[in-house]
């Protein structure tokens, strides 16, 4: 049945089609040869019967007359008959009367005949035996035995075969011949289909149809092949123009983007020489006391003006420069080395300002990350929570990572002045916001975690409450190296 | 000309705060000059006087922005009748729009403040 199933369709319709022809010629053959037969041996029958009777009607006055000699004359001229071979009378007592044969055969056989009593012709094999009963006036007179052998029936079923045999082989050519002609409609037609579909799949070209479709299945699968094919080209079409504007709208921003970056660190460098040398010339007006007494406080508002912008332009400078870092590989880094040499970098901090800080880093004591970014977030984090700690106290700092997923997440708690979310969720990491203004800050601090956090894959949770702290989660993208 | 009672002069910029005061003194036109560093300032001092006349406001400063105090003043339905101009070096069209967006505020102008300035919003709003 699987190899049926893996036949081409026009196999498999020769096939069916074949089968289904071979089995109705079958049936009718034998059909007809069964009723053929039987016709032919109803008629033996009937030929038997009437035979018998002639015979038997004829014998009567010799066994009424007891001459055998007559009666043996009568039964002789069934010589004519070819199919009888035996044919016997039998007096009212059973005695056998008169006999013929065709061979020599005893008297008991012949007897055998007439104990079977058969009272119409009844068949034994190719034997047709009948015994007839005679009457004289109603009296019994004596029995009449014919046996036939009906050699020809033989001859007449082995004809019969040979004949439905030759129509048989003659229906399948014809079939075969048929069916080869009127599947090229459906086979032919689906051939093109899949050559067609195949075409398609191994070019890629959807501009490709398919020619001859009708009404039937097969044109409407054409049809809908056609149909699919046509919007698949059209879709492909699309595809290719939203591409292709894509790849030129990246082109362009891309340009874009470099532009404005060259145009930040152009103005901003720019700047950085002019505002150098004016305040350079403002303290060298002040240390020289230049100044008059009357004109102090507008000297000092310049100069403070002088100081913000300086402090401006190298902090843009400082990220013009930080942004183009944000492309380093990451390596493998011990937190607690890393974090140990930040504490280095900024330990006068530390010390004036007595900060205890605590790091657990046991549940996940690596990290691969870009080893400069990484410091800077730990900078940045300490050093904000070392500079806003509330007032009288000493800054309290816990850290620890724990791993979720593909993250690293460093978790900074501290108990300083904390933020008012409401009021500043929006703006937390915005480049030059301040939330707080009593200590020195540029507001880059933030802004600058965040570009990195995100730039790696990773995001900030911060949670923070006014006079009670705050706790930065950061997820670092702690991809495989 | 009309003569200011109280102008309340809103920015982290001391330089900039100095400048508009000493043309509102050169033009002798303001009874009393408050200035605040930010936003958070001017809302305390709003909530503890009376209400200027006037108040020039900047937009980028920290703690509270120009955008902040003016929602804080519809919050705290604070000075309802006082007339604001945005003082900023901002030039954001999005900025512009923003402000604009308030009814306090009346015009939308850059640093510097100047004398001819004051004197031209004192003529069209007051």
């Amino acid at each position: 049945m699987t190899a049926f199933k893996n036949y081409s369709i026009k196999n498999k319709l020769i096939i069916i089609q074949t089968t289904t022809a071979f089995i109705v010629v079958l049936v009718c053959c034998i059909f007809f040869v069964l009723n053929d037969i039987r016709t032919f041996k109803d008629s033996a029958k009937r030929k038997m019967y009437s035979l018998t009777r002639i015979v038997g009607e004829n014998a009567v006055p010799t066994l009424v007359f007891l001459d055998q000699d007559a009666a043996t004359q009568i039964l002789m001229k069934l010589n004519k008959e070819p199919d009888i071979a035996l044919a016997s009378i039998f007096d009212k007592n059973g005695r056998l009367f008169a006999r013929y044969s065709r061979q020599s055969l005893s008297n008991d056989s012949v007897r055998m005949a007439y104990i079977k009593k058969p009272a119409t012709p009844e068949f034994e094999g190719r034997r047709l035996v009948i015994n007839y009963p005679l009457y004289q006036d109603s009296a019994f007179v004596g029995t009449v035995v014919l046996r036939a052998e009906l050699n020809d029936l033989d001859k007449i079923i082995i004809g019969y075969i040979i004949v439905a045999g030759l129509v048989l082989v003659a229906a399948i050519i014809a079939c075969l011949i048929i069916s080869g002609f009127l599947q090229r409609s459906i086979v032919y037609r689906l051939l093109r289909l899949v050559s067609k579909t195949k075409e398609v799949a191994k070019t890629g070209n959807y501009a490709l149809r398919v020619d001859g479709t009708g009404d039937d299945e097969i044109g409407v699968l054409a049809d809908g092949f056609n149909t699919m094919l046509i919007q698949i080209e059209k879709m492909e079409k699309f595809l290719k123009e939203t591409n292709e504007s894509l790849k030129n709208y990246s082109t362009t921003l891309e340009r874009t983007n470099r532009e404005l970056e060259e145009f930040a660190y152009i103005s901003s460098h720019d700047m950085k020489s002019p505002i150098t040398s004016l305040h350079g010339m403002l303290t060298l007006m002040q240390q020289k006391n230049a100044i008059k007494p009357e004109h102090q406080q507008l000297f000092d508002l310049a100069f403070n003006s002088a100081t913000q912008m300086r402090k401006t332009i190298h902090a843009l400078n400082e990220i013009i420069a930080f942004r183009k870092t944000l492309k380093i590989e990451r390596e493998k880094i011990n937190l607690a080395e890393a974090l140990e040499e930040v504490k280095l970098r900024i330990y006068d901090m530390i010390v004036s300002s007595g900060a205890q800080i605590t790091a657990n880093f046991s549940e996940c004591p690596f990290v691969n990350y870009p080893a400069v970014h990484l410091k800077s977030i730990f900078q940045n984090l300490l050093t904000n929570a070392i500079k806003y700690k509330q007032e009288g106290r000493a800054p309290v700092i816990d850290i620890k990572t724990t791993k979720q997923e593909n993250f690293v997440v460093l978790e900074v708690r501290d108990r300083g002045l904390g933020i008012d979310m409401s009021r500043y969720k929006d703006k937390l990491f915005g480049l030059f916001q301040r939330f707080h203004t009593h200590t020195e800050g540029m507001g880059i601090g933030l802004h600058m975690i965040h570009s990195i956090v995100e730039s790696y894959g990773g995001k900030i949770l911060m949670e923070s409450e006014v006079n009670r702290g705050t706790t930065f989660k950061i997820y670092l993208g702690n991809a495989p190296l | 000309m009309h003569h200011f009672n109280k102008v309340l002069l809103v920015d982290d910029d001391a330089a900039t705060n100095f400048l508009a005061e000493l043309a509102f003194r050169n033009l002798a036109i303001a009874n009393e000059i408050q200035v605040a560093s930010d936003g958070f300032v001017a809302c305390e001092l709003l909530k503890q006087n009376s209400c200027p006349d006037i108040i020039f406001l900047d937009i980028r400063m920290p703690r509270m922005d120009g955008f902040d105090f003016l929602e804080s003043l519809n919050e705290l339905n604070m000075c309802k009748h006082v007339k604001v101009v945005m003082l900023t070096s901002s030039t954001r069209m999005e900025d512009k729009a923003r402000a604009l967006s308030y009814n306090a505020v009346v015009e939308y102008l850059e640093k510097p403040l100047t004398e001819d300035i004051i004197q031209k919003i004192a003529d069209t709003y007051f």
